[in-house]
């Protein structure tokens, strides 16, 4: 029997022939989904991803702003397959007796169950509320949309700031795509000019003066996953997801300064210290951060 | 152009394919008041006297009675094996997260001896197991069998960890370690 | 008082409201938005698209008028039990919070309910949910942008029943829906803008299956005779025609993508 056979290839025979005569694709397509890992691997070693990319390649991006007529200001951004909405809509309200020179900004990101076969219907799940709060501190630690800004009449009438994220498509690496999807909307809002009555205790629109949010830093964020502690995989797709236990997050601001730094696992790279493995990662987030802006920028206002 | 010949939904089968004797309707198609219609989107043709419309390949892969599935072992009793469905004839099962569950009765794993089956003899828990679908079994799981040589244990871990090999219909053999473990082995395709 | 704390989402001031425009002395609000070219009986272009969303098995995207809706289909799916001899269909009609004027607040928003019981009314009879025992069919569809209820039902009818049919699930045919509006200044609107539903006497929704010339679904609102009503009908069913000849080009196009019928000749 098939005893002399080498393991793998004897396992990836069994598959092949796990029900009589088939193509070779859907026999890849059985494999592929019966042990992922060695899917990736085989890949790996011939420098590739399971997409077809190289190993240390990002995925196309495209971004297209200001499509929603509804919201203040909005973005369509595609991550390889991975597509995210973001709409963001402006609503007066009452500042805090806390901080009368705040407005609001409340960010949110929704996976709902139509962007992916492993969601649920309901409320956010707990990849979505993680993202949200991420999503959340980015935006406060950087000072993205600076609260004083928002002002409209001190400890009378502020602006909320609602942004909302909604994934369309779920490959993988939903947190970059919506820190992408934000940022574009941000700068496609438009806000009418608002004063506030002191009579009437109303706030008063204008219909014809609008003008753009004032922005401080402006964030953008690179993901990477590690693969069997030794393979550094950029922007990971929802297939290689699971099978990366230690992920980094790199966000760096316009000067390539860091907004946020996140790792989670404990797993390095054998062979390599933390600080190199860090290295590297942080040298090709200033790379691909430099190819968003560029996108970003020509992305229209 | 070949848009031509792609068939939607609720549109008639051309007429040189349906010409008498009226044909059957195979996958892809209906009848409704003595016309074949088109159910899915997709290509018709005609094979003797049955006709259908090919559409997606990798769509509707729901087990169905005499399927061939694939599946791993995730609960054991001394009566049951249970498993959960990867793939079914070939092809994988849709990404989903409530899986596609599947039974193997004590009495459906092999074609001899039945009343000398020890369950713990033929299927350990992670084992990849191959099977047939007998029926569509009960609310939750499929009914599967076992009961064929090319059918069984395919792929399976040994206690020490290693990939295990077949070495007969019963027996498989840690490749590093040299123990030998039972089961109901499938025979490899081929040999 | 605001509902309960929301753990799940990231907090929102207790109170805000949609800002609030000066009175202008040129134009306010039109309430007669139609185009100028465009006909009574002629709709707005419809743009639809399959197969955009990989991750599911099947979906569509549409716009349409003031309507844009994502929507994909999973499935078959195995059901939870109890056993059912034929399939379930699941449908959910979700609103993104910038869909509409105002925000939808999550949680506060009960009109996607009635829409998605409408919508899976409508669909039921094109589906051919016999053929999948004991497995579901779950449908999603996310409203991107909106103007009235009526015009989501209706191209969420259309959209749905492309993202079926591009999931390769057997159906009767191709569903569609459209809208007719009657106002007794200007007659029967096809396809009728907020500012005309707004004016209109009675309006339709009506979802119908063409090529079977069938109607699976009827929403009448309003106050209309019943010759008016029968006509409003008759109208519905001929431009339902149009919109059919638009969700079979995107078919026809999703499946040369998917290579169903391409390499052939």
């Amino acid at each position: 029997m098939a005893a002399t056979l080498p393991p793998q290839q004897h396992t990836a025979e069994a598959y092949s022939s796990a029900a009589g005569p088939s193509s070779s694709t859907t026999s890849a397509e059985v494999f592929k989904k019966l042990h992922p890992a060695q899917y990736l691997s085989r890949f790996l070693t011939k420098g590739y991803r399971s997409d077809g990319r190289k190993t240390i390649d990002w995925r196309d991006v495209s971004i297209n702003a200001g499509s929603i007529s509804t919201s203040n200001g909005s973005s369509l951004v595609r991550m390889g397959d991975t597509t995210m909405v973001c709409g963001i809509k402006a609503e007066i309200a009452e500042p805090t007796a806390q901080s009368p020179n705040a407005g609001y900004v409340v960010p949110n990101v929704d996976l709902p169950a139509l962007c992916s076969p492993n969601f649920k219907p309901g409320p956010p799940g707990d990849e979505a509320q993680t993202i949200s709060n991420w999503l959340n501190d980015l935006i406060v630690s950087s000072n993205t949309i600076p609260p004083s800004s928002l002002v409209i009449s001190p400890g009378k009438s502020v602006w909320a700031i609602y942004i909302d994220v909604v994934c369309i498509n779920y490959d993988g690496n939903a947190f970059d795509a919506a820190v992408l999807a934000v940022m574009a909307a941000l700068r496609n809002v438009k806000l009418p000019k608002a004063r506030y009555e002191e009579e009437t205790t109303r706030t008063i629109c204008s219909r014809t003066e609008k003008y753009p949010l004032q922005l401080g830093r402006i964030p953008l964020s690179c993901s990477f996953g590690i693969f069997e502690s030794t393979h550094l995989l950029p922007d990971p797709t929802s297939y290689e997801t699971p099978l990366l236990p230690t992920t980094l997050i790199i966000a760096l601001d316009e000067s390539n300064h860091a907004c946020l730094i996140r790792q989670e696992g404990l797993g390095g790279i054998k062979g390599k210290s933390g600080e190199r493995v860090l290295g590297e990662a942080w040298s090709m987030a200033e790379e691909r951060v430099r190819v968003l802006r560029g996108i970003l920028e020509v992305s229209g206002i | 152009m070949t848009s031509a010949t792609v068939l939607l939904p609720g549109q008639p089968l051309p007429s040189h394919l349906i010409a008498p004797p009226l044909p059957q309707c195979g996958p892809g198609c209906y009848e409704l008041n003595g016309r074949i219609l088109a159910s899915v989107v997709g290509v018709p043709k005609r094979d003797g006297s049955v006709v259908s419309v090919m559409g997606r390949e990798e769509s509707g892969a729901t087990p169905e009675v005499g399927s061939i599935v694939i599946g791993t072992i995730s609960r054991l009793t001394t009566q049951q094996a249970h498993l959960t469905l990867t793939t079914s004839n070939d092809r994988p099962l849709p990404e989903t997260s409530e899986e596609f569950q599947g039974v193997i009765r004590i009495g459906d794993i092999r074609l001899t001896e039945r009343d000398k089956i020890k369950m713990g003899d033929c299927f350990r828990l992670g084992d990849l197991v191959k099977a047939r679908v007998l029926s569509l079994g009960d609310a939750r799981s499929y009914y599967l069998s076992t009961a064929a040589n090319e059918l069984g244990v395919m792929y399976a871990v040994s206690e020490a960890g290693n990939p295990l090999l077949p070495v007969s219909y019963q027996e498989m053999e840690d490749e590093l370690t040299g123990r030998r473990e039972k089961r109901k082995v499938a025979k490899p395709e081929g040999i | 008082m605001a509902t309960a704390f929301d753990r799940r989402r990231i907090p929102a001031p207790e109170v805000s409201v949609p800002p609030i425009y000066e009175d202008s002395p040129e134009a306010g609000p039109s309430t007669r938005t139609r185009r100028v070219d465009r006909a009574i009986d002629e709709a707005r272009p419809i743009f639809l698209k399959t197969g955009l969303i990989s991750q599911a098995n099947g979906s569509g995207y549409i716009e349409s008028g003031g309507v844009k809706i994502a929507c994909s289909v999973y499935g078959p799916r195995p059901k939870a039990p109890p056993y059912t001899p034929q399939g379930t269909l699941n449908l959910e009609v979700k609103f993104a919070p910038f869909a509409s004027d105002p925000r939808r607040a999550p949680l506060r928003d009960t009109e996607p309910i009635s829409l998605s019981q409408l919508l899976t009314q409508s669909l039921l009879p094109t589906i051919q949910l016999h053929l999948l025992p004991k497995s579901s069919i779950d449908i999603y569809l996310l409203v991107l942008e909106s103007d009235t209820p009526t015009n989501v039902l209706s191209a969420g009818l259309t959209v749905a029943s492309a993202a079926i049919a591009d999931a390769g699930i057997a159906m009767y045919a191709l569903g569609t829906g459209s809208v007719i509006a009657h106002s007794s200044a200007e007659g029967l609107l096809l396809d009728p803008e907020e500012g005309e539903e707004g004016e209109a006497e009675g309006i339709l929704t009506l979802g119908s299956m063409p090529a079977l010339g069938k109607v699976t679904g009827l929403v009448l609102e309003g106050e209309v005779g019943v010759d008016q009503a029968v006509e409003m009908i008759e109208k519905a069913i001929s431009a339902s025609r149009d919109t059919h000849t638009v969700l079979a080009q995107s078919l026809i196009e999703g499946a040369q993508e998917r290579g169903i019928g391409g390499e052939a000749e």
